[in-house]
């Protein structure tokens, strides 16, 4: 297979997890700019990719450090913590996945990278290579997070 | 809360967005570099010009025997020799790096290369301005004497460096080291087991 063929499919296979990435780590206004800077820089590295690693760990990782140097841009401001809902605001509380979304937004992008590889189905070990960290510590933080989430958001 | 039910909701959702093909992926990369090659070669034809007028007038010195204006003007022909050079490490200290190592890798890698270019900004003055400062003002001096014409272009000269050399550690203080300060916390909120 051709280094072209295997980059689009590699793409369409992580589509969704691009653009949920890419959703997750800027606002609305340019989330699609990032999903495009992320694209350009897969390309970038395609060819360098050295299978040391699994290619989905090499895709999280790439996604997400571009992901991380798109926030620390002076235009990215994080979402204010008051557009964050406490529990029982009305008609936030029923809908899980949209307080995970705004859970999401108040956590620091550090943090929110753990919760979104999770969310995306890694395992922890792959967790742990994409992040650089022990799966040990990955679980920690795991736990700690989704502790957090249920007690401030759905335990209400 | 079942959380596998969560991320399973969590995966089908997805906005629609059109991925981009690879040919415009590798327009866009190449526009990229166009643009890199073109600074270069305006650098470069920049770096070329002051070496060609300093060092004409580095062989009219020599011929006439002005060995201090000669020597004077060839450390400004130096200067535009090796000063290409000088912006191209500067630009390669400033790259993003490599995306497809650890988040943890990638961070420190972006910490040392925001420190490594806080110290070429601070450090501007010694690279950048004081080779062409001590050459235009010996070779000034060597020609002009202590004129107050050449004293005053000399003093405007040094009010301009100064400037150039407070801008820069300026940018150093409050960009580089504050992003450097940044991005040690997120290394430490990663790496910090009790985080």
């Amino acid at each position: 297979m051709d280094i072209e063929a295997a980059f689009t499919r590699m793409l369409e296979e992580n589509r969704g997890a691009l653009l949920r990435l890419a959703r997750r780590y800027a606002g609305p206004e340019d989330w699609q700019d990032l999903l495009q800077e992320m694209q350009l820089q897969l390309w970038r590295s395609f060819g360098g990719f050295d299978c040391r690693a699994q290619r989905s760990t090499w895709l999280y990782r790439v996604a997400l450090n571009t992901a991380l140097s798109h926030v620390r841009k002076p235009r990215r401001e994080h979402r204010p913590l008051d557009e964050v809902p406490e529990p029982g605001d009305a008609g936030h509380a029923v809908d899980p996945l949209y307080v995970l979304d705004r859970f999401l937004a108040m956590l620091d992008p550090v943090q929110r990278s753990v919760l979104l590889l999770d969310l995306e189905g890694l395992p922890r070990e792959e967790v742990a290579e994409v992040l650089g960290l022990s799966a040990n510590a990955v679980a920690v933080r795991m736990t700690r997070l989704r502790q957090m989430f249920e007690q401030r958001f759905l335990e209400d | 809360m079942d959380w596998n039910q969560l991320r399973h909701d969590w995966q089908d959702a997805a906005p629609a967005a059109p991925m981009m093909a690879v040919d415009e992926l590798r327009r866009r990369d190449r526009s990229l570099w166009t643009k890199v090659r073109r600074r270069d070669l305006l650098e470069t034809v920049a770096a070329v010009a002051v070496v060609v007028w300093f060092g004409l007038m580095a062989i009219v010195a020599l011929v006439e025997g002005a060995w201090l204006q000669a020597a004077f003007t060839l450390l400004v022909v130096a200067w535009g020799a090796v000063l290409p050079f000088g912006l191209r490490r500067s630009r390669r200290l400033a790259r993003d790096g490599d995306h497809g190592v650890s988040m943890l890798a990638y961070l420190q890698a972006q910490r040392e290369a925001a420190l490594a270019q806080a110290r070429m900004l601070e450090r501007v003055w010694l690279w950048y301005l004081a080779p062409p400062a001590i050459g235009i003002t010996g070779l000034t001096l060597a020609r002009d004497g202590f004129t107050p014409g050449a004293l005053g272009y000399l003093a405007v000269l040094v009010l301009l460096y100064a400037g150039i050399a407070w801008l820069n550690r300026h940018a150093a203080r409050t960009q580089f080291r504050a992003h450097a300060d940044e991005l040690q916390r997120q290394i430490d909120a990663l790496g910090d087991e009790h985080a």
